[in-house]
């Protein structure tokens, strides 16, 4: 088990204007499951189940109100270790490139981070090398963010998450803000790198059509709460909970999905 | 964008005019051989004309040498404590919108308190203790201008930190200072830009208050406050010269530096754009 998640707990507070907590909202609620190396895990949900907050806890952004991440059996801590064995894709790619900042810089920074050096030791190469692994080595890289499309932006960031040499990639919605015929060329590159790298992968998304191409296992989740889990086929041919059920039946079918 | 800021009348007339001041200080003295404390005693008081075109003081100096040696130091004041209230602002601004919490509070105290007094009142408070010249002039300026910057700053920095890409730079282990010096602050220029530069004019109307009170840069040196108060007077009498010019260049220089920080206002902050289109 590369990652195991022990009765997580999220609870949010609102701060009323004296300081005083109130207007709970429970993200999460006992959420317990482990990843296996190499594995893509689904975690499907509607909007406001959760997937987000897990996601961010397992990254390392947000604290568990209760429960804890363990890495390989340990328990990973911010000021422990250097750096999250974690990272994160987002769902929306143009948000998550700092726009300020050149694709050359923000992937040397992260090739830097990511080997311990000062960004002036990170030879164009590097940045080469690893735009090739999202098939982007011929672009500019002196150039802005916004001067990439949707689907060349969420590419940038998934470059420079594995620039990082992360163990575990959390792809939260990677593609429902991409045009929906680019949709299927970002979900292919996510399941290239499972398979080439051997990264284990776990893919956030309220379309379970989605989820079920791209994932080995499916977990299901309601209200801050696991209520289904199991193989992918088995989930969405044979599911077993009805809100699984509910799910399956809404969804609209990606017509560029094979 | 350089060609776009320009084509704005308000910073279009701040940019031309400090720039026309700022060049007069390095050509006027290389030209005219006239210092400003040099007397000309035969010609006291003597209204402006083709010898002295903005006239003479009661002691005979040219009053337009003075007004350029002045603009000098009120230049000076105005780029020195502003670099000071901005190395002080920006970094605290930043650090209370990133960090929240505990050292938010902490900042946002600190500025409410400083800024519940009016500056003049703080500056005069501390400077009646110092000797009065030009270094503390600026310290107290820069000292005391910081906390509106601050607030602004950390007001921008609240909603630059829950940004993606900050969630992302949070995730390489970058450190604290990458975060706060590469990540948020080229995203909060605006505002740093846009108090920047009106803070330069009440930094320079301030050092002529000061120095018009006595307690600024202290004669004879030819502060713009210096050359009003050795006008002061003849007040009412025929020397309107001895206040029209410096009262004109302060004015103008404020309206400058005024007019160019709401030009950039209008181009650069983000909640006025949004405002305009709604
Ligand atoms: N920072 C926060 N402060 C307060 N409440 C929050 C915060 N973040 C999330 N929540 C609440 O926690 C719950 C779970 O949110 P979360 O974003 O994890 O859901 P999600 O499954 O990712 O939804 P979506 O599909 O819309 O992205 C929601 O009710 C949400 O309102
Ligand atoms: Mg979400």
């Amino acid at each position: 088990m590369i990652l195991e998640a022990k009765n997580i707990y999220k609870t949010y507070f609102s701060e009323t204007f004296l300081g005083r907590r109130s207007d709970r909202v429970k993200a999460l609620s006992g959420i317990n499951f482990s990843v296996k190396k190499g594995e893509i895990l689904g975690l499907v949900g509607e909007s406001g189940s959760g997937k987000s907050t897990l996601g961010r806890i397992i990254c390392g952004l947000d604290k568990p109100t209760g429960g804890e991440v363990k890495w390989s059996g340990k328990k990973w801590s911010p000021k422990k270790s250097k750096k999250c064995s974690a990272q994160m894709i987002f769902q929306n790619p143009a948000g998550s490139l700092n726009p300020k900042l050149t694709v050359g810089y923000a992937l040397r920074e992260a090739l830097a981070a990511g080997a311990g050096l000062r960004p002036g030791r990170i030879k164009n190469d590097k940045i080469r090398n690893i735009l090739s692994k999202v098939g982007l080595e011929k672009i500019n890289i002196k150039n802005y963010p916004y001067q990439f499309s949707g689907g060349q932006q969420q590419r940038i960031a998934i470059a420079r998450a594995l620039a990082l040499k992360p163990e575990l990639l959390v792809c939260d919605e990677p593609v429902s803000a991409l045009d929906i015929s680019i949709q299927a060329q970002v979900i292919n590159l996510i399941k290239k790198i499972n398979k080439e790298e051997g990264l284990t992968i776990i893919f956030i998304a309220h379309d379970i059509e989605a989820v079920n191409i791209v994932s080995h296992n499916i977990i299901v989740m309601n209200k801050g709460k696991i209520v289904e889990k199991g193989p992918a086929g088995q989930i969405v041919g044979n599911p077993e909970n009805d809100y699984t059920k509910k799910l399956i039946s809404a969804v609209p079918v990606n017509p560029y999905y094979k | 964008m350089m060609k776009k800021l320009f084509k704005n009348k308000m910073i279009l007339f701040g940019v031309s005019f400090t720039a026309l001041l700022i060049l007069l200080t390095f050509i006027i003295p290389q030209v005219v051989p006239l210092s400003p404390l040099q007397q000309d005693l035969p010609a006291r008081l003597s209204s402006p004309g083709a010898k002295h075109i903005m006239g003479t003081d009661a002691l005979g100096r040219d009053v337009f040498i003075r007004i350029i040696y002045g603009a000098r130091i009120s230049l000076l004041v105005g780029f020195v404590s502003v670099t000071i209230a901005l190395l002080i602002g920006v970094p605290l601004g930043l650090l209370a919108g990133f960090h929240g919490g505990w050292v938010d509070n902490l900042i946002m105290r600190i500025v409410d308190i400083m800024l519940c007094f009016p500056s003049i009142f703080l500056i005069l408070m501390v400077i009646t203790f110092l000797e009065p010249n030009i270094i503390n002039v600026m310290a107290v300026i820069g000292l005391t201008s910081w906390p509106g910057l601050t607030r602004y700053v950390r007001g921008e920095a609240l909603s630059v930190r829950k940004r993606d890409y900050i969630s992302a730079a949070k995730m390489m282990n970058i450190g604290r200072v990458r975060i706060l010096f590469i990540h948020m602050l080229p995203n909060v220029i605006a505002p740093v830009l846009i108090t920047a530069t009106l803070g330069i004019g009440s930094a320079i109307l301030t050092e002529s208050v000061l120095s018009f009170l006595g307690l600024g840069v202290q004669p004879p040196s030819p502060s713009w406050g210096n050359i009003l108060t050795s006008g002061k007077n003849y007040m009412g009498s025929r020397a309107w010269w001895l206040i029209l010019f410096p009262a004109g260049a302060i004015f103008l220089t404020v309206l400058s530096f005024n007019l160019i920080g709401e030009g950039l206002r209008d181009h650069l902050d983000p909640h006025k754009k949004f405002l305009k289109k709604g």
